[in-house]
């Protein structure tokens, strides 16, 4: 997992991305895009969000049992994964997906949809 | 359109936990779903409707927005704290997979779910009640509309778009 920032060294020069932090402890086999959640602007409430299916490209789907990862998206020496989802909680599939988020509730579709969030 | 063209399938199963009001419709574009089935707390929240709950976050395309930014700044109820404090968990879990084709082949959803935050039913019997939809469209040509605050996960509203080619 790696995180890019936008460098724009001058106006008149092309704006381009560098690598701000990574954790090479998380990787993954055939996720789908990621995507963020955040309160505006403040990075400290960012979270970044990824449904893995734990499965090469080749494998078959009928096999996956995909894993939700959250990461801390604010730390700038390591990534921290603050949740991953149970192990086989998530039902074959989701392969090259991207949650969804939205109003404290954060929502994968694999072969049926699940809802992650709080619990009171 | 009519109501039920969902050749009950799974929703037969399904609807075993639900309460169904059937002939009632719903408006949402681009499609407009025949609602075949809704959850009993939609029944109970009749009268109180689900207002307080709306907050104007959608997300309407692939990535949320025509940039394909992938991001939702207005989310005030999970960041890092929140979600790593041990209290974040399943909310629900749909009991069954969805519809798979006829042939046998199991469904997956490869489309990211979209959601609705305010989506007001225009039949009589449930007028004006706003929900909270989560938008899921499958690979075996089901595009299903799902109560987004339902414990239960149930399928209110399903749609069958012929078979692929």
């Amino acid at each position: 997992m790696v995180r890019t920032r936008v460098v724009t060294p001058d106006p008149s020069q092309p704006a381009y991305l560098t690598i701000d932090a990574q954790d090479n402890s998380l990787s993954f086999k055939s996720p789908g895009t990621a995507v963020i959640s955040s309160n505006g602007n403040d990075l400290t409430t960012a979270v970044l969000w990824v449904l893995e299916p734990n499965i090469f490209r080749g494998d078959s789907l009928g096999g996956s049992h995909p894993t939700l990862y959250a990461v801390d998206a604010s730390s700038m020496q390591v990534l921290q994964v603050v949740y991953s989802s149970p192990a086989n909680l998530l039902g074959p599939g989701g392969k090259y997906n991207a949650p969804t988020v939205a109003n404290g509730v954060v929502y994968t579709g694999t072969d049926k949809i699940t809802a992650f969030g709080l619990l009171q | 359109m009519r109501a039920a063209h969902h050749e009950g399938k799974n929703l037969a199963n399904k609807g075993e936990l639900v309460t169904r009001i059937r002939g009632a419709f719903l408006v949402c574009a681009p499609v407009v779903f025949a609602l075949t089935s809704c959850d009993a707390e939609t029944k109970r929240t009749q009268s109180a409707p689900r207002a307080a709950t709306i907050s104007g976050v959608n997300w309407l395309m692939f990535h949320g927005d025509r940039q394909r930014s992938g991001w939702n700044a207005n989310e005030t109820i999970l960041n890092p704290s929140s979600v790593g404090g041990g209290n974040f968990g399943v909310l629900w879990d749909m009991p069954n997979p969805l519809d798979g084709d006829g042939s046998g082949n199991p469904p997956h959803l490869y489309a990211a779910p979209l959601y609705v935050d305010n989506v007001v039913l225009s039949t009589p019997d449930l007028s004006g009640l706003p929900f909270s939809v989560v938008f899921a469209a499958s690979n075996t040509n089901y595009v299903y509309a799902i109560c987004a605050k339902d414990p239960s996960g149930m399928i209110p509203l399903a749609q069958y778009f012929g078979v692929s080619f």
